[in-house]
């Protein structure tokens, strides 16, 4: 009985380097006040969050919209500003990091972001796409090398390599968000955080890049954050789930044991809306 | 006697790259108080096949429907404008997919509703009580007061519960719903749905349902009808098509949608395969 319910399970990584750590995460928004208006107001999107991600592993952060799960994401890489709280990137702290010092780490934390109809630039081929990454972290690159290394990631994602002369416009949304996924790998991240990478697509073209992400993390033994609604979507891809709702965190744990057995009433109550079938 | 009968449906474009056939010859049909499904991949001619039903897709020679469109044994197809209005809307009547896209910003929602009811029940004497019934039957608290508020002033949820106020407010015979959940989180999903599903209860209405979420149909349907490049592959009774689907299309789509507590790996659709076809 007991081994089938480990086989059942997901992979164990508490023997892995722990890669990122966030300790007691808040980003809060002024709402009212300040200024002329009496004492400032505050909204907490990230409400003390807590969380650790080791290597080789796919953590999954789920919520309904407004839960504050993109936030989190975001403010890993400084797209939203901390409030509280610190980052360890392999023990170091990144929170408190000028752009300047922060740079490094840039490269080593990529982000793929949900609409791929609009977070490519539409005046840029697809070369310049996806090598721009290479002009900031590899300045020394030549473009022979650049071109090279292109056509590689275009392949790596399941491209043809002469796609790199074409424009977005050129290309299906399963394509844009394969794009999308080269230029996040362009610079040899170690981590990866998925901003819905997946919500925008048709179910077939969805379940070809959930199995792009999962073999890229296989084969390149990378680290991924990935935030979604479709919670059927994140237990299929994650070793472990957190669910988040109004900022907080409210329950985590190993991604099939969370599903089968909620233990916190948001959590059931999410689950059990899940349409069955 | 059927509600709908289908017969043999084409639907035509005229693109500046010659003609394509968006529905290429389908026969449905919709029983008094059926719930029908139609479910496919974008592309596949789903919401086209709903849009024909009153004619909403645009006139030739941009657009050409032919077959027949038998609604109450009348041919929807070949029907002069006037007898046309007092079906569209009144006795078949649509929800979409975006709520914010479909309602006025500049009008209250209870004036939006009026009107309707205004339009099709000009005899009516107290509209407003109409409204405000119907405001009440989909579950919007203080409908009194709910009457004055603007469509921003209303959430997602709040917004689809007043687009099906407005649908229902004309008691259709037909609700057509073009994957109404689409974009609502999963718990409000559950209570639109639970919303349509007392509505049927209490009234008797058929229902014709566009999604691509077989969980929401096995909630919500009979029957189901799957389209692939135009065509209806398969169709019958929900648990029959869901549990054992014949088709290769239906049996591909099926494995390409991760569930919950799912461990088979998933398997994205193999066009080339289905090519055939």
């Amino acid at each position: 009985m007991k081994s089938s319910v480990q086989s059942e399970s997901k992979r164990d990584f508490s023997s892995a380097e722990e890669l990122l750590r966030v300790c007691n995460l808040t980003v809060s928004y002024p709402i009212a006040g300040g200024l002329f208006g009496g004492s400032k107001k505050v909204f907490n999107a990230v409400d003390d969050v807590s969380f650790s991600i080791r290597r080789g592993e796919i953590l999954g952060l789920v919520g309904e919209s407004g839960s504050g799960k993109t936030t989190t994401g975001r403010a890993i890489i400084k797209l939203a500003p901390i409030s509280g709280g610190k980052i360890f990137y392999r023990g170091e702290n990144i929170s408190g990091l000028d752009e300047r010092r922060f740079l490094p780490y840039r490269k080593k934390i990529q982000m793929i972001f949900q609409d791929p109809f609009n977070s490519l630039n539409p005046r840029m081929d697809i070369f310049r796409i996806i090598s721009e990454p290479l002009d900031i972290h590899f300045k020394k690159m030549s473009r022979q090398k650049k071109r090279d290394r292109v056509a590689e990631l275009l392949e790596i994602v399941g491209l043809k390599p002469d796609y790199m002369a074409r424009y977005p416009h050129e290309f299906s949304g399963g394509q844009r968000q394969r794009i999308g996924i080269a230029r996040a790998l362009a610079v040899e991240p170690d981590f990866i955080i998925c901003d819905e990478p997946v919500s925008a697509l048709d179910v077939s073209v969805q379940a070809q890049i959930i199995n792009l992400l999962q073999n890229l993390r296989d084969e390149m033994n990378l680290t991924f954050l990935f935030v979604a609604h479709d919670i059927a979507v994140v237990e299929y891809l994650s070793d472990r789930i957190m669910v988040m709702t109004g900022g907080k965190i409210v329950e985590q744990g190993d991604s099939r044991e969370v599903c089968a057995h909620p233990k916190h009433p948001y959590t059931q109550k999410l689950i059990a809306a899940v349409p069955k079938f | 006697m059927n509600l709908l009968d289908v017969q043999n449906l084409r639907i035509k474009f005229s693109t500046r790259r010659g003609e394509t056939e968006a529905v290429k010859g389908i026969d449905f049909c919709i029983g008094e108080n059926e719930s029908v499904a139609i479910v496919g991949e974008s592309g596949s001619g789903k919401t086209v096949t709903a849009m024909s039903l009153t004619r909403l897709l645009p006139p030739p020679p941009v657009c050409s429907v032919s077959g027949k469109i038998l609604f109450e044994n009348s041919d929807v197809a070949a029907m002069d404008e006037s007898s046309l209005r007092k079906i569209r809307g009144r006795k078949i009547a649509y929800i979409f997919q975006e709520p914010s896209t479909s309602l006025n910003p500049v009008f209250t929602v209870g004036y939006q509703i009026a009107e309707a009811v205004r339009l099709h029940f000009p005899e009516t004497e107290d509209v407003r009580k109409v409204v405000v019934d119907a405001l009440a039957e989909v579950g919007i608290r203080n409908p009194e007061l709910r009457y004055k508020s603007y469509p921003h002033e209303l959430s997602g949820g709040m917004q689809q519960r007043v687009m099906i106020a407005m649908a229902l407010a004309c008691k259709p015979n037909l609700l057509v719903a073009d994957e109404p959940t689409t974009a609502l989180d999963v718990t409000i999903q559950k209570q639109i749905i639970d919303l349509l599903k007392s509505v049927r209860a209490r009234r008797g209405m058929s229902l014709l349902l566009i999604t691509h979420n077989f969980g929401i149909i096995s909630e919500l349907c009979e029957r189901v009808l799957v389209m692939f490049r135009g065509k209806i592959v398969e169709q019958g009774r929900c648990a029959d098509v869901l549990n054992n689907p014949q088709h290769p299309y239906t049996k591909a789509l099926i494995g390409c949608i991760p569930r919950l507590g799912m461990t088979k790996k998933l398997e994205p659709i193999d066009y080339e395969k289905l090519g055939a076809i």
